[in-house]
């Protein structure tokens, strides 16, 4: 017998709550270390990162990691050099 | 007229599906190549692309807005007597059919690469023999294949069927999406020359064409007598070409050293007592499960389709004379019954055999999941259910039950 | 005829070495398929790459469930449950990690090869492709096919610019592989 896991008879689905989430934060080798000290708050690295991943605090902008992949253009974009990417580290 | 070219191989490489349906269309020689890329062809696009950039593919390149003005591009150019060449799968035939149908109505030799994909909706990029099930009936002659060697001399032999002037129809070659189209294996390549013999016999034959000497109209409008006329030729021509497909596969034999058993491939039928039958790729899972079985000493057999349309009446009938019960593995289902497109026609074919053989049906690989070897002998333990006479689920869905 | 699933992630490369080692099994007179199957098809996605290879034509063309050897390419990747399913007893695991591990990353795992393919690539290409080191990694544990054959398919598929780098990570994958074998198998 064929079990059937959704409620629609065609393909829909709620777009309410967060269906799959995929954890991008896996797929880094590198990460971006942001140097606040030299951070000029021009909000390139903010207006570049294609995931959302940069942060505007306010004064100056740094990652929330969560999201990141690691494409390091935040610091290849940042005119004040404010973002080095090192190596992901394993546990 | 047999050409006389003895079998040799000029490289051994490996390629996926997609690279070895483009090696066989560089082989061919089209005049015109029309093609708009869609997953899980795109690659296979690309490189007739670069053929034709690097100069070793004399064609025209269309580069066509959407895939019924590319088939449309065919038409013409076919009807103007050019070989033609295109690719698509699901979506792309579904955007081209009403070009699809004028193609085979016209009687035009174009020869179409389907890698084959679900249909939408539900939306998923991801293999399944539903796209050209779907466009079953629009008169086009379909060949299923199995592995990556036989998309390539399918290609050469689909030529060789369509531009014949008995048969005139327009030839799909199907291969499955991602477990073809992306899957490399190992490739013996033929020489060019070899190939260009093989096609020369089609040179001394003329077909109707657009010209300025001889001014000819294409499609006439018409009516009643006629049209049912031009219907009746078409039917014949699409059942000539089983025999004619199968003495085209003999010559191929013969030059190239490779044949997959003509309309049908037969694997240990004769002394079997259950037949699985399916096309595609998944075959070579149902075969090394009858190999297993076998060991065992079990009966069994498989068949593979390799023609689709048209059917394989006759031989299906021969092969499953006096057979306990008859598996079909489909990767595709129909809205008339609920089942498989295989399933359906199998129990059809085999209506005028004496015995009433009953037929298990299988409903595997729907949304590009894998025919594996365990659901493969879940279906080999239905089918021998129904040899024994014991109650059996008529139709599995092997992925979600 | 030996089943090797690897597990890898879009755009690093996993397919593409896989089907260089199918040509260089095919150029040792061998018969060799791969394919691979997306979680969804954009780079960073994991990616799985089945390749099986025999002395004679191989007709199985679904996905490979019960592997012989498992090769991970991406540490992060490793630590996903599902990585070495179903790996047969007197398995072989071939891995990129920076240190041996002490115990066996699967129950039946016979011999286990670790390499710092993340490290050799940055170093070598400048880029975390590590699919070059972890071939080299993987001839080296399992001699199922001279490194030459594969250095050899390398010069169809690499251009001048990536090739000599590319040489040198296979040949570093080759040495520096560290492998250890779990005794009782």
């Amino acid at each position: 017998m064929v079990q059937y896991k959704s409620e629609y008879e065609g393909p829909w689905a709620s777009a309410k709550p967060v269906l799959f989430a995929y954890p991008t934060a896996d797929w880094r080798a590198v990460r971006p270390v942001f140097n606040t000290s030299r951070c000029g708050h021009c909000g390139i690295c903010y207006l570049q990162c294609p995931v959302g991943s940069v942060q505007d605090r306010g004064t100056y902008c740094d990652v929330d990691l969560s999201y990141c992949k690691g494409c390091g253009l935040c610091a290849r974009e940042c005119p004040n050099e404010a973002i080095k990417m090192v190596r992901e580290e394993n546990k | 007229m047999t050409t006389r070219i003895t079998p040799r191989v000029e490289q051994v490489r490996v390629f996926d599906g997609n690279r070895a349906c483009a090696y066989g269309v560089l082989l061919c020689k089209p005049d015109l190549v029309s093609c708009v890329p869609i997953t899980p062809m795109t690659p296979m696009v690309e490189a007739v692309w670069q053929y034709v950039a690097d100069g070793r593919l004399d064609a025209e390149l269309v580069a066509a807005d959407g895939e019924i003005n590319a088939l449309s591009y065919c038409i013409g150019a076919s009807s103007a007597g050019a070989r033609t060449f295109i690719g698509t799968a699901s979506q792309g035939l579904g955007y081209m059919y009403e070009a699809y149908l004028k193609t085979a109505g016209n009687r035009l030799p174009v020869v179409m690469a389907l890698a084959t994909r679900e249909n939408a909706a539900p939306d998923g990029v991801v293999s399944s023999h539903q796209d050209f099930v779907t466009a079953r009936d629009a008169g086009w002659i379909q060949i299923v294949c199995e592995g990556v060697q036989e998309i390539l001399d399918t290609m050469i032999m689909a030529y060789r069927l369509a531009e014949h002037p008995e048969i005139l129809l327009p030839v799909n070659v199907c291969f499955d999406g991602y477990y073809l189209s992306y899957l490399t294996e190992r490739v013996e390549l033929p020489y060019q020359e070899d190939v260009d013999a093989f096609l020369a016999p089609l040179a001394q034959y003329d077909r109707p064409r657009l010209c300025l000497e001889d001014p000819l109209t294409v499609p006439t409008n018409t009516r009643e007598e006629l049209f049912a006329e031009w219907r009746h030729k078409h039917v014949v021509a699409q059942q000539k070409s089983k025999k004619k497909f199968e003495d085209i596969e003999e010559e191929y034999r013969e030059a190239f050293g490779r044949s997959y058993g003509g309309q049908i491939e037969e694997y240990y039928t004769d002394d079997a007592e259950i037949v699985m039958v399916s096309m595609g790729s998944q075959t070579g899972a149902i075969k090394d499960v009858v190999d297993s079985r076998r060991e065992k000493g079990e009966k069994i057999g498989a068949i593979r389709i390799r023609l689709f349309r048209p059917y394989p009446r006759e031989r299906l009938l021969e092969a499953l004379r006096g057979k306990k019960a008859v598996g079909v593995v489909d990767r595709n289902v129909i809205f008339g019954w609920q089942s498989g497109v295989n399933f359906f026609e199998i129990k059809a074919a085999i209506q005028d055999l004496p015995e009433n053989i009953p037929v298990t049906g299988f409903i595997v690989g729907i949304g590009g999941t894998d025919c594996s070897l365990e659901m493969v002998e879940r279906a080999v333990d239905i089918t021998k259910l129904a040899a024994e006479g014991k109650p059996h689920q008529e139709i599995t869905w092997l992925n979600i039950e | 005829m030996i089943e090797v699933r690897m597990l890898g992630r879009g755009g690093q490369g996993a397919y593409s070495s896989a089907e260089m080692l199918a040509a260089a099994l095919v150029k040792e007179g061998k018969y060799a398929t791969c394919f691979p199957m997306f979680g969804g098809e954009r780079r960073g996605a994991p990616v799985n790459v089945f390749l099986r290879f025999d002395d004679k034509p191989i007709r199985l063309r679904s996905q490979i469930y019960y592997p012989d050897c498992c090769i991970v390419t991406d540490p992060l990747l490793a630590r996903t449950p599902d990585a070495l399913k179903g790996l047969k007893p007197g398995g072989i695991v071939v891995m990129n990690l920076p240190d041996m591990p002490e115990e066996k990353p699967h129950e039946n795992t016979a011999v286990l090869a670790t390499i710092d393919a993340t490290g050799i690539a940055l170093e070598e290409i400048g880029r975390p492709i590590t699919n070059t080191v972890l071939m080299g990694a993987l001839l080296y544990t399992t001699g199922w096919a001279e490194l030459d054959s594969i250095l050899e398919v390398f010069k169809n598929s690499f251009s001048e610019r990536l090739l000599d780098s590319n040489i040198r990570c296979a040949q570093r994958g080759y040495k520096e592989t560290k492998v250890k074998r779990f005794g009782g198998d």
